[in-house]
């Protein structure tokens, strides 16, 4: 009888084992499972919403006509060779407005790295928490080479987050 | 009994035990593979009606004219675009309980003019 026995427990240590598997499956299961979908944060359709739409920009008793991009392209190349003062501020300031009635968490910068001047960046929109997951997307815009500081595309860069 | 069925016997109330623990075990594992959901975005008759739209409104700035056609001959959807100051609406009125989804996009507003905008889709069945 104390062969029974032992099979007994043995196979009562089996089952004990493939609950244990099975309770670490479900347990894996439902951890990686993806949560519920998040709100839409795809940072195109405000970006396309926003740079597409126009502007004027008073600069220099001359008044520019153009896309948020041309202008924020633009206003990036000016502000690096320092060609008209004022032309940025008023640029950023438009697109800060047209973001934030477009997407109340939102943010675009134009980069402008040439290879012989210093790195420009504007920014405009609200900020992101820190620690909180950013979606982005950057369309080159392309700049003449016509300035002291060479060629180069100006990076526009919109940023949306959830929380 | 005899010898040889004596051999692997266990304990009636411990294998009553283990079966039932392994049947509640693959029970709960069944329930959570069934909550799963399987696909990540259920999508809602207002959010295919909205890329119907948006899609049919084209890649460059909406135009307010087009948007009639771009919602179609549909009687149970009701499309509204805005701007911060002007709105267009094609559709009946949106009876309560309908669904809806929205997206920004680019508004040409008049010809030398784009302002951003969003078009409203409403879906009811």
């Amino acid at each position: 009888m104390t062969r029974g026995t032992g099979r007994g427990l043995s196979t009562v240590l089996d089952v004990a084992v493939c609950v244990l598997l099975v309770a670490a499956a479900v347990a894996a299961l439902t951890t990686v499972a993806p949560d519920a979908p998040a709100p839409d944060t795809h940072p195109s359709a405000p970006a396309r919403a926003v740079l597409d739409s126009t502007a004027t920009v008073t600069v220099a008793n001359r008044s520019v006509h153009g896309t948020l991009a041309a202008l924020l392209a633009d206003a990036a190349v000016a502000n690096a060779t320092d060609a008209a003062p004022g032309y940025a501020p008023d640029v950023t300031r438009v697109a800060d407005r047209r973001l934030r009635a477009t997407a109340r968490r939102a943010a675009v910068t134009a980069t402008w790295a040439p290879p012989d001047c210093p790195r420009v960046s504007l920014a405009a929109g609200a900020t992101p928490p820190p620690g909180s997951p950013v979606d982005a997307v950057t369309l080159a815009v392309s700049a003449e080479n016509t300035t002291r500081c060479g060629g180069a595309p100006v990076h526009l860069t919109v940023r949306t987050w959830s929380r | 009994m005899s010898r040889s069925s004596d051999r692997g016997v266990v304990e009636p109330y411990a294998a009553l035990a283990a079966v039932l623990a392994l049947t509640a075990a693959l029970g709960v594992y069944g329930v959570a593979h069934a909550s799963l959901p399987l696909d990540p975005s259920p999508s809602t008759p207002a959010d295919a009606a909205l890329e119907r739209a948006a899609d049919a409104l084209g890649p460059g700035p909406a135009d307010p004219a087009a948007l009639a056609a771009a919602v179609g001959p549909n009687a149970r959807v009701n499309a509204t675009l805005s701007t911060a100051d002007r709105t267009w609406h094609v559709g009946p009125p949106v009876p309560a309980g309908a669904d809806s989804a929205a997206t920004p996009l680019p508004v040409r507003v008049s010809n030398r003019t784009v302002r951003p905008g969003r078009l409203r889709v409403w879906a009811w069945r």
